[in-house]
């Protein structure tokens, strides 16, 4: 075909996806509207069958536009919506309303949008990205060196990734039309010239539809040019060889799994109450979880309770300018990390706080433009959060660190005695692990220490509290469980770990762990839970390990 | 063999149509009819005389095997090439289209830039190839 007449022809496509993004917008801000319909309403067999339609006429288009995110979201709705009435389901009107919420203007993020040969520099800000499969994650690696190919596919499967490698570009396209990958590993230096450079490479996956999956590189060469290289094709990470296995797995926890697993949290604080609804439901409209609170004085309680990703202040309140409640709020330097925002209608204010502000970081002029002060907050909360991860998250593993997790752990606690609930905590420890150490090196004991790590929060539910407290030892928090029941839990986790094969070269090894229980009932105090719990582990080895105990349990 | 050149494309919206269509006519040359629904189909297929009618399989009003079964009632198909569009994969289902008369089908979302070339593969193979 003619260059001349494909270039118009993306033109046109361009044009046509132009056209396509204000309907899929609007059409996206429907169906959120739907979601706030009365339950009767919505149940209406005419309503549930309007839902239908349009969900599957607009996840078609929006796949066919390259917007996988928003079609997948909607293929879902639309075969809830089937099974409900086509195949006799049960209307769960809350599950109902989530999917229909999900399904913000936000969402709608095109994959392909550098293709558009006439779109310069119109990139979406951040694509904020919905959830990929929860485990299990497909990578593909693109690297023609056997030696490192291997290890990428051994280290990372017993991450439990599944991964799958090519030697080139054409069979990795080729395998993700059947099979689409949640992120893509890719060596720069291939040897196969055609397909030599990173630009090469990303424009060949984005001309595939992967262009919105997140790209890791691993290259021979640590130098800036080369990093620059892989910034301006929007590479997510870069890991110079000899890859760190533990090291790039932290790295994927934190491309795949999304930051945006939570809505954020905003905290407003406002003196007038209806300039405050105002902006909460600006927030909340776009999926993001805002408390307005309008006395400033119970600001610090409620921070501790609420744990805002970021806080925005108005300036002229009568009791305390937001400045005044800013430098208050930073005394708690734990906090330090949580962004401040302030508001204000007066212009040349907003340029001498600026200009002078130490403890806040932005200024938002009232009255406020909706996309674009939603796009701060979105920005900003998400940097926070990442930093936040980083701060408290241990490297290796991705666990909270210990001082974090004993703070978790006293906050449990705390919170079990008020509301007369049982929280369970649980000390593990991998047995024999010096061994480990000692005869296949340092790097097969952390993965050994990651993939422990990994099963743990694949196999604890999503409000367990897991933490690495030392070296090879563990500290998980299990709210509302008691002894008996954390321990069934954990001894199934045992189970699973016991057969985990690890290699080292020609050697295959298999690790276990020991864990102790206690529940909180039957202590006065914390430092008396994690005591109790410790010496119960020590019962489990003395035992001979590869066991639960409970501390209770001391014959 | 006869060239593939005329093609009615149904579908109910009206975005995938307007991509079928720089598919289909700007990138292979051939001549398209598109319909919005399939009575609009079954009013004007007749007259265009197609070599190849790609359908959407679901669509508010006549979904796609009854629009087929429509046409098939008042004109002769046998040397129309029938296609079915869908975003599902399973292979019972593409055995069932086939049962009913499709040739092949196109899965959603299709490729622009390629549609024209599987549409090609099919009508070959909707001849005997």
């Amino acid at each position: 075909m003619a260059n001349e007449n494909e270039v118009s022809i993306q033109r046109e496509m361009a044009k046509l996806r132009g056209e396509f993004h204000n309907k899929l917008i609007s059409e996206l801000r429907e169906f959120v509207a739907y979601a706030n319909l009365p339950d009767q309403e919505i149940c209406r067999k005419d309503t549930l069958k309007k839902l239908y339609d349009a969900s599957h006429r607009l996840a078609g288009s929006a796949l066919t536009f390259g917007y996988s995110d928003s079609g997948a979201l909607l293929r879902r709705l639309e075969s809830s919506l089937d099974g409900i009435l086509n195949q006799g389901a049960e209307i769960d009107v809350i599950a109902l309303r989530k999917q229909l919420n999900v399904l913000a203007p936000a969402v709608a993020i095109p994959e392909e949008i550098d293709k558009d040969l006439d779109a310069q520099g119109s990139k979406p800000e951040e694509a904020k990205k919905v959830q990929p499969r929860a485990e299990n994650l497909l990578l593909y690696v693109l690297e023609d060196d056997p030696t490192t190919s291997n290890l990428l596919k051994i280290g990372l499967s017993s991450f439990g990734y599944y991964v799958t490698t090519f030697t080139s570009i054409a069979t990795l396209c080729e395998s993700a039309k059947k099979d689409r990958p949640d992120g893509l590993i890719v060596d720069i230096e291939r040897n196969n010239i055609a397909e030599q450079t990173l630009a090469n490479t990303t424009r060949c996956l984005r001309e595939n539809g992967m262009g919105s999956l997140p790209i890791l590189v691993v290259s021979q060469h640590d130098s800036f040019a080369e990093k620059l290289e892989a910034a301006r094709n929007s590479v997510v990470a870069f890991h110079s060889k000899p890859v760190d296995i533990p090291a790039l797995e932290s790295t994927l926890e934190f491309v795949l799994q999304p930051l945006a697993k939570s809505p954020y949290r905003v905290l407003l604080v406002d003196d007038d109450v209806y300039s405050m609804e105002h902006h909460r439901l600006m927030l909340d409209k776009w999926g993001i979880m805002a408390h307005a609170l309008s006395d400033p004085s119970k600001i610090l309680d409620l921070i501790e309770e609420f744990q805002p990703d970021l806080m925005i202040f108005d300036l002229h309140m009568p009791s305390c300018t937001g400045v005044e409640l800013a430098e208050v709020v930073r005394f708690h330097t734990h906090w330090i990390h949580i962004p401040i925002i302030f508001l204000s209608s007066e212009r040349n204010e907003g340029r001498q706080i600026s200009a002078m502000m130490t403890s806040g970081d932005d200024f938002i002029l009232k009255p406020v433009v909706e996309e674009s002060f939603v796009a701060t907050i979105i920005s900003r909360a998400q940097r926070a959060r990442q930093l936040a991860e980083l701060m408290t998250r241990d490297s290796l593993t991705g666990l909270l660190k210990h001082t974090e997790i004993k703070e978790r752990l006293g906050h449990e606690y705390a919170r079990a005695g008020r509301n007369n609930s049982i929280v369970s905590v649980a000390m593990l420890d991998i047995d024999k692990f010096k061994r480990v150490n000692d005869s296949y090196g340092h790097q097969t004991g952390d993965v050994v220490i990651a993939t422990l790590a990994h099963l743990l929060r694949r196999g604890l539910r999503t409000t367990d509290i897991i933490g690495r407290y030392g070296g090879e030892e563990y500290l998980v928090v299990l709210p509302d469980t008691d002894a008996k029941n954390a321990a069934i839990k954990l001894n199934a986790l045992r189970k699973e770990f016991e057969k985990v094969k690890f290699r080292h070269n020609a050697d295959e090894f298999n690790c276990s762990f020991s864990g102790g229980i206690c529940q909180s009932d039957q202590v006065n105090n914390v430092d008396e839970f994690v005591d109790q719990a410790d010496q119960a582990l020590y019962r489990a080895k003395e035992r001979g390990r590869n066991q639960i105990v409970e501390s209770d349990d001391t014959d | 063999m006869r060239r593939l050149q005329r093609i009615v494309h149904v579908e109910d919206d009206d975005s995938i149509r307007a991509v079928a269509k720089v598919a289909l006519e700007r990138v292979g040359n051939f001549t398209l009819l598109s319909c919005a629904s399939g009575a609009e189909a079954l009013e004007k297929t007749e007259q265009f005389a197609p070599d190849m009618i790609l359908l959407d399989v679901m669509m508010p009003g006549l979904d796609g095997p009854t629009t087929l079964k429509k046409l098939k009632e008042a004109m002769d198909l046998t040397e129309v090439a029938i296609v079915f569009m869908t975003a599902k994969v399973q292979s019972t289902e593409i055995e069932y289209y086939k049962s009913i008369g499709a040739c092949n089908v196109v899965l959603k979302p299709f490729d622009v830039m390629t549609l024209s070339e599987q549409l090609g593969q099919y009508w070959t193979e909707f001849n005997g190839e």
